[in-house]
């Protein structure tokens, strides 16, 4: 695998410097505790364009990939629906704290069209999902020729979520992606408040390790 | 003698730690998400107390004038080296005899017409069952336009009335997000958005 041509943690770290990232995290940290999904995708002039809400506000629409670097966007915590069971418990949505297939999959064609775009660098390329139980970036550093976009997300929900249920969440998604969907080069990032940035991996044993930048 | 039961107790010790570790359905809920995730040694999630028996068996209703037929099986699946105990739902709704939607072929004993196992619906159309809450149970729902938003979480609960012969049902659409640049139509939902009763048959 060639070694990558950007150093993501100096990518990463320029990002965060960037006033109007910031503006966006902030705003999107506030948004956690809704019962709906929030974000943004950031065009390759640097613009952020609010991701409407489809499917009677329960979704996020990406709409057209093309000319986008990334996307940051929220994933919620539990919530109630408002509704109850025969015992008068409330029913409630549990939250995945960490990208969904279909995250990975929209993360993965964005470094796909980079390839085919000369005025976006893969070196760019980002993936964010604000929780509240932590903060992930992905960047692309493996070999963009072997990229597998040939999955179907939603078909794979089940077994992601036995992923995460078996190994936790930060592994099973790793194993996830490297397992179910053949993918090699996609690195995860954790972004804590005070700004430090660590790389979360998985070593030749499959143990989970992480690596401050810098 | 002393011997003999310190070798005893090493035995019975190693054997407890080997021990496959067997997780109650009900208790899924407490590992997901969590930090460490399933026991280590995990090998079954398990229906020890029987508690999906009482979703099993074939109820219809009426709902926005279509007629629905439901039917749950319990299952067992083997997936990343795991046994989990779930359900599954199939689903058949027909309007003025006209059939709206059918997952039923992708019942394992499933046979068309003619006797051949020909499977109608793709496989991602299979509702499978997912965490346990009380009486409620839900699963990962995903209809044939999942592409374009028809997907969501359907929550079931049995017993409805203090009828164990009433159950309800209703989806909760979407999460997640999607690109809607290839969709002619958007979340076009066929199962009911509302609390619907079912009974059984």
């Amino acid at each position: 695998m060639p070694e990558p041509t950007f150093d993501p943690c100096a990518k990463i770290k320029q990002q965060l410097e960037n006033a109007n990232h910031q503006a966006k995290v902030n705003f999107l940290k506030t948004k956690t505790g809704d019962t709906i999904e929030h974000g943004f995708k950031q065009m390759k002039t640097g613009i952020f364009a609010s991701l409407p809400t489809t499917n009677s506000g329960h979704s996020l629409d990406f709409g057209n990939l093309t000319n986008s670097i990334g996307y940051i966007h929220t994933h919620t915590d539990l919530y109630y629906t408002g509704r109850y069971d025969d015992d008068n418990n409330p029913e409630y949505k549990e939250g995945i704290k960490m990208f969904s297939p279909y995250d990975l999959r929209t993360f993965l064609l964005l470094v796909k069209n980079a390839q085919q775009d000369s005025g976006i660098n893969v070196g760019d390329i980002y993936g964010t999902v604000i929780t509240s139980s932590g903060n992930y970036t992905l960047k692309f550093t493996g070999n963009p020729i072997s990229i597998n976009t040939n999955f179907n997300p939603r078909a794979l929900e089940k077994i992601y979520e036995q992923y995460l249920d078996k190994f936790s969440t930060e592994k099973g998604f790793l194993k996830f992606i490297k397992e179910v969907t053949n993918n090699n080069g996609v690195s995860l990032y954790e972004i804590k408040d005070n700004g430090t940035v660590k790389e979360i991996y998985l070593d030749e044993n499959g143990k989970k390790q992480s690596e401050n930048c810098d | 003698m002393k011997t003999k039961l310190f070798i005893l107790l090493i035995l019975s010790v190693t054997f407890f730690n080997c021990k496959s570790q067997i997780v109650p359905v009900e208790n899924l809920i407490q590992y997901r998400s969590s930090e460490s995730g399933l026991p280590e040694g995990t090998t079954h999630v398990k229906d020890v107390n029987n508690l999906l028996d009482k979703y099993v068996g074939t109820w219809t209703g009426i709902y926005n004038n279509r007629l629905y037929e439901f039917i749950i099986e319990k299952v067992t699946n083997e997936s990343v080296g795991i046994l989990w105990d779930g359900l599954n739902l199939y689903y058949k709704i027909t309007q003025n005899g006209e059939i709206i939607e059918d997952t039923t072929s992708l019942m394992p004993n499933y046979q068309n017409n003619t006797g051949g196992l020909i499977q109608q619906v793709p496989d991602f159309m299979l509702a499978t069952g997912d965490l346990l809450m009380n009486r409620t149970y839900t699963f990962n729902y995903n209809g044939r336009n999942a592409d374009c938003g028809q997907f969501g979480t359907i929550y079931i609960s049995v017993g409805w009335d203090n009828n164990p012969n009433k159950m309800k049902l209703y989806l909760l659409p979407g999460g997640d997000h999607f690109s809607s640049e290839n969709c002619t139509e958007i979340a076009n939902h066929i199962l009911p958005l509302d609390q619907t009763a079912f009974y059984r048959q």
